[in-house]
C-alpha cells in the first residue's frame, strides 16, 4: 500500500541470552518514513531473570575491569557516534526527530556535540574531576590524607528511571553507572526510548559482555514489576516531574539510596556592559541558541532573562530584536509539534501579559502570527516566572544586577542554570550572587544546553553520590605491621 | 456619535423577539449590523476592552464583521473592569465562584436585568419547556436570596418565578441540600403522577444519586417529567463521565435520554445554550443531543495553535459571541474544548494546562507547587 522508506529498530536492550517472544511494534509515520519501534512485555520472572543476569556478567566481568579499561570501551562507543556514517547514528538521525518532533537538522546538529562529550579525553577529566587518580581508587585500595588507605565501591544493582525530555540526557546517568562498574536495569520513557537502546547496542559492537550488564527497555509507569525493580536495586537514579520522583520514593523502601533529578529552572542574565552597539546582535542571536535548543525542553534551558537597564539599546528594542531573531529561526529550526494543552498554556500566558499591560501598561508581548511558536514578555520591572516552555520567555529588567536576589530568592529550590554575558570584571561578584540564590551551573550565553564534561548535575557530585567507601584505618596499616614475620 | 444605551437595548429585545423561533434571510445581516453598533458602542465605553482591541489592532475602522471582533479571553474578567456602563450603578454583580481569592473571581456587571432575562425566558421556554407554560420546578442549587451575586442562582430564581408553579420548591437550604424533604416531595408527585422538572448543578446529582443509591431510592416519575444540569464537573473531587450520570438520572428517576438537558453557561456570559434534544422529541423530530446556541447567540471553534476557526468536526476553544452581552463584551473567548457539527457543538472538556515531559518544569506546574 506505502512506498515509504520503513526502518525496524529496537528501543530495548537486554544481554544475548534472553530471548522474547512476545515483541509489540508501536508505528510511527511521516510523509516518506515508517518507523517501526519494538519492545518486549516483561513479566515478572522475566525482569528477575535479567537482573540476575545483568548482576552475574557484572560481577564475573565489569568489576574486574579497571575504570581505565572501561572509559577506553565507552569511549570507542562514543567516537563510532561521531563518524555521520556511523549506521546507529544514521537510524538516531531519522528515528528521533520522529518520534520527538524536534527539527531534524537541529537534532543532527545537538546530537554531534553531545556525543563528543564522552570521548576519552572528556571522560577522563569528568572521572578526575571528582575522583582524582584516573579512579583509581574504584579499582583497588588508594592511599587517603588521612594516612590509611580506602577504595571505593558502586552499588550492586542501579534502578534507573529515564526521563524523554531532552534526546540522549540519559546517557550521562547510564554512563555513571558502567564507570562505577554497577549493572544497569533501566526504564526508558516512551517520549525518547531511542538514544539509550541504540548507545547501549554501540557498546555490544564494541564489547558484549560490556554491555550485558545493561538492561533497558521502555514501559508505562505504574506496571506490576517496578515494585520488583524498586525491591531489587539498592540504589535508585530517577529523573522526570516531581510526580514521579514523589511516586518512587514514596513506593521505594527506607534502605535504597535514591538519587533524584527533578524539577529545575535556568534563567540568563544580560549586563548592560553586554549591549553595546557592536556586541548586542551576538548576545541576542546565543540567547536565542538557548531558548530554541529543544524547545525549553531541558532543565538546562532559560525561562527567564533579566536584562540590566543602561545598555546601548533599550530593553524594548533588546526584546523586539529577540523576536525577529526568534522569528528567523523558527524558519530555520523549526519548534517541535506541541499538544492542545501546550498551546492552551502559551495562550494562557499571552493572555496575562495582554490584561497586565492594560491595567499598568507595564509589560509588553510579542508572539508570532497566528501561531504559538515564540512569545516573548517583557516585564518593566524586575521579577522571576517560569515559562509554558516551547519557546517562549520572561524578560524582566533591574537596574543593576546586584538585584537578581530579590526576584530569585523564593524560586532558590528550583534553581538550577543561568547563562551569563557580563564583563571579567563583574564576573566573580555575579557570580557569588547566583551562588548564594542557589544556582549551581553558570555557563555563557549560547550554551546553557551543552553542559561540561566535569559539571555537577543539579549542584551534586555525579560519581561520588553513587558510590559508598571503605576505608583502612592507619592503625590497622601499623598493626598489621606487627604481624610480619620477616620483622623484628 | 456615541450610540445611546437605550436604544442598543431596546434594538436587542426587538432582534431576540423577532428570530427566537426562526431565521429569515435578513438575519445574518441584521445579526452583524446590531453585532457591529453593539461593538463601537463598546469600544467607546468600555475602556479596558477598548485598550484590549487596539492590543491586537483592532478598532471601528479593521473591523468589518462581527468574526474579526477581539476575543476577550475569560481570564480578563477576573482581572479588569468591563463594563460599559457606570458600574456602581449595576443591578446585579455575578461572580465566578471556585477560588478563595476573592480577586481572582470573575466579575460581570449586569447594569439592568431587562435583556438578560429576556434571553434567559426565552431561551428557557424554547429549549427546556417547549410544551408547557408551567411546572412543578424542584432545585437543588440555591437560589438568589441565599446564593447573591451567582448567575445561576438568579437563573434558578428566574425559573421558578417565571416558569414554577406555586408547589415549585428549592431544596437548598442552610448551605445543604435537603435529602429528605426532597424524597418526599419526589414521592408526593410519583403518586399523583405529576411532571415536574428538576433542575440543579451536574454535580450535584453526583451527591444525590449517592444518596439515594445508599437508602436504595429510586422514583418513577410522570414520563414528561425533565432533568436539567448545568455546568459539568471541573474542579470537583469526584469526577463522573457524563454519560454513567444520565444513565444514573435515567434508571433513578425512570425519565427518558430525551428528557435530560445540559445548560452551558457561565459568569461572563449573559446567554445560555442548551442541548437540543427536548426540543427535538418535543416536535416528534429525530433527537439530537448537542447543543444549541440562540439567535442572538454566535459561536466559533478556533485551532489552539492559530486561533483560526478550525474546520467541521475538529476541536479546539470554543469563541462565544453574544449581543445580550452588549454593556461588557460581546465576543468572549472561552476555555472550552469543543466540537461542532451540523446538528450544534459538544463541550469536550476544560483546556487543561501544560505539564512537562521531564526535569523542565511549566509556570502551571510552578504554580501548583507553591
Amino acid at each position: 500500500m506505502s512506498n515509504k522508506e520503513m526502518t525496524k529498530i529496537n528501543i530495548f536492550y537486554v544481554p544475548g541470552n534472553i530471548i522474547f517472544d512476545d515483541l509489540t511494534e508501536k508505528v510511527v509515520e511521516n510523509e516518506t518514513h515508517q518507523l517501526v519501534l519494538c519492545y518486549p512485555k516483561i513479566s515478572e520472572q522475566e525482569i528477575k531473570k535479567i537482573t540476575k543476569i545483568i548482576t552475574h556478567n557484572r560481577n564475573h566481568y565489569l568489576k574486574h575491569l579497571t575504570v581505565n579499561e572501561i572509559i577506553d570501551i565507552i569511549a570507542r562507543a562514543a567516537e563510532k557516534w561521531t563518524n555521520p556514517a556511523y549506521h546507529f547514528r544514521k537510524i538516531a538521525e531519522k528515528a528521533v526527530p520522529m518520534v520527538t518532533g524536534y527539527d531534524v537538522d537541529q537534532f543532527s546538529l545537538e546530537i554531534k556535540n553531545f556525543i563528543r562529550l564522552f570521548r576519552e579525553k572528556e571522560l577522563k577529566r569528568f572521572v578526575n574531576s571528582e575522583l582524582g587518580q584516573s579512579g583509581t581508587v574504584l579499582d583497588d585500595f588508594q592511599p587517603n590524607l588521612s594516612g590509611g588507605f580506602s577504595k571505593f565501591y558502586g552499588p550492586d544493582l542501579i534502578f534507573q528511571i529515564f526521563s524523554g525530555n531532552v534526546p540522549g540526557i540519559q546517557l550521562w546517568t547510564l554512563i555513571m553507572g558502567l564507570l562505577v562498574k554497577s549493572p544497569t536495569l533501566g526504564k526508558t520513557s516512551f517520549s525518547e526510548p531511542i538514544m539509550p537502546a541504540l548507545f547501549v547496542q554501540t557498546l555490544a559492537e564494541i564489547d558484549p559482555k560490556f554491555a550485558d550488564t545493561i538492561a533497558i527497555m521502555p514501559w508505562h509507569s505504574g506496571e506490576k514489576f517496578e515494585k520488583h525493580c524498586l525491591d531489587l536495586a539498592d540504589t535508585i537514579i530517577v529523573c522526570g516531574s516531581k510526580e514521579t520522583v514523589t511516586s518512587v520514593k514514596s513506593k521505594a523502601s527506607l534502605n535504597k539510596r535514591i538519587l533524584s533529578y527533578g524539577y529545575k529552572i535556568g534563567l540568563a542574565v544580560v549586563g548592560r556592559e553586554t549591549l553595546t552597539p557592536d556586541r548586542y546582535v551576538q548576545v541576542i542571536k546565543d540567547l536565542v541558541e538557548d531558548i530554541t535548543t529543544y524547545d525549553q525542553q531541558s532543565c538546562l534551558a532559560p525561562q527567564s532573562i533579566f536584562i540590566e537597564r543602561g545598555g546601548a539599546i533599550t530593553p524594548q528594542e533588546f526584546a523586539s530584536i529577540l523576536s525577529n531573531e526568534l522569528d528567523n529561526y523558527q524558519i530555520k529550526y523549526p519548534r517541535a509539534p506541541i499538544n492542545e494543552s501546550d498551546k492552551i498554556a502559551i495562550e494562557k500566558m499571552r493572555q496575562e501579559a495582554e490584561i497586565t499591560s492594560i491595567k499598568n501598561e507595564a509589560t509588553s508581548l510579542f508572539r508570532s502570527d497566528n501561531s504559538t511558536a515564540w512569545t516573548v514578555i517583557l516585564h518593566n520591572k524586575n521579577g522571576f516566572s517560569a515559562s509554558p516552555l516551547n519557546r517562549s520567555i520572561h524578560i524582566f529588567m533591574v537596574d543593576d544586577l546586584t538585584d537578581l536576589p530579590l526576584a530569585l530568592t523564593p524560586y532558590q529550590q528550583y534553581l538550577q542554570s543561568a547563562g551569563i554575558a557580563v564583563s571579567p570584571d563583574r564576573l566573580f561578584l555575579l557570580a557569588n550572587i547566583l551562588g548564594k540564590v542557589g544556582v549551581n551551573r553558570m555557563s555563557a550565553l549560547g550554551k546553557m544546553n551543552h553542559v561540561s564534561s566535569g559539571w555537577h548535575h543539579d549542584g551534586h557530585f555525579n560519581l561520588l553520590d553513587l558510590v559508598r567507601v571503605t576505608d583502612i584505618e592507619q592503625s590497622l596499616e601499623c598493626y598489621s605491621e606487627q604481624f610480619d614475620p620477616d620483622v623484628e | 456619535m456615541i450610540e445611546n444605551s437605550k436604544k442598543i437595548q431596546s434594538d436587542i429585545i426587538t432582534f431576540i423577539n423577532k428570530y427566537k423561533d426562526y431565521q429569515t434571510d435578513q438575519y445574518e445581516f441584521e445579526f452583524n449590523q446590531l453585532a457591529m453598533r453593539i461593538f463601537a458602542y463598546q469600544f467607546q465605553n468600555n475602556v479596558p476592552y477598548k485598550k484590549f482591541a487596539q492590543l491586537r489592532n483592532k478598532n471601528l475602522l479593521t473591523v468589518k464583521n462581527w468574526r474579526e471582533f477581539p476575543l476577550i479571553p475569560i481570564q480578563a474578567y477576573k482581572e479588569l473592569t468591563l463594563s460599559t456602563e457606570d458600574i456602581n450603578q449595576a443591578a446585579d454583580i455575578f461572580y465566578s465562584s471556585g477560588t478563595t481569592n476573592m480577586n481572582h473571581r470573575s466579575k460581570h456587571y449586569i447594569s439592568n436585568l431587562n435583556i438578560w432575562e429576556e434571553s434567559m425566558r426565552v431561551g428557557f421556554r424554547k429549549n427546556v419547556l417547549p410544551n408547557t407554560n408551567k411546572i412543578r420546578i424542584f432545585s437543588l442549587f440555591p437560589g438568589m436570596t441565599d446564593n447573591p451575586n451567582s448567575s445561576l442562582s438568579r437563573y434558578i430564581s428566574t425559573a421558578m418565578r417565571e416558569f414554577g408553579t406555586k408547589d415549585s420548591h428549592i431544596f437548598f437550604e442552610n448551605n445543604q441540600l435537603n435529602y429528605s424533604k426532597l424524597i418526599t416531595a419526589l414521592r408526593e408527585v410519583e403518586k399523583i403522577q405529576e411532571p415536574i422538572l428538576l433542575l440543579g448543578a451536574s454535580f450535584s446529582y453526583v451527591h444525590l444519586i449517592a444518596y439515594l443509591q445508599r437508602h436504595q431510592q429510586s422514583f418513577n416519575l410522570a414520563k414528561e417529567s425533565i432533568v436539567f444540569d448545568t455546568g459539568g464537573f471541573k474542579g470537583k473531587s469526584r469526577e463522573v463521565s457524563m454519560s454513567d450520570l444520565y444513565a444514573e438520572l435515567e434508571s433513578t428517576f425512570q425519565v427518558k435520554r430525551e428528557q435530560i438537558i445540559n445548560m452551558y453557561g457561565m459568569t461572563e456570559i449573559s446567554s445560555q445554550c442548551y442541548d437540543r434534544n427536548v426540543k427535538d422529541y418535543s416536535e416528534n423530530k429525530t433527537v439530537y443531543f448537542d447543543k444549541t446556541a440562540p439567535a442572538w447567540v454566535k459561536t466559533q471553534v478556533l485551532d489552539t495553535e492559530t486561533l483560526q476557526p478550525v474546520a467541521q468536526g475538529q476541536r479546539g476553544l470554543l469563541a462565544y459571541y453574544d449581543l445580550a452581552n452588549w454593556d461588557s463584551c460581546v465576543s468572549v473567548l472561552t476555555e472550552d474544548i469543543v466540537t461542532q457539527n451540523n446538528y450544534g457543538f459538544n463541550i469536550i472538556g476544560r483546556a487543561k494546562g501544560s505539564v512537562a515531559k521531564g526535569c523542565s518544569i511549566t509556570a502551571d506546574e510552578l504554580l501548583q507547587l507553591q
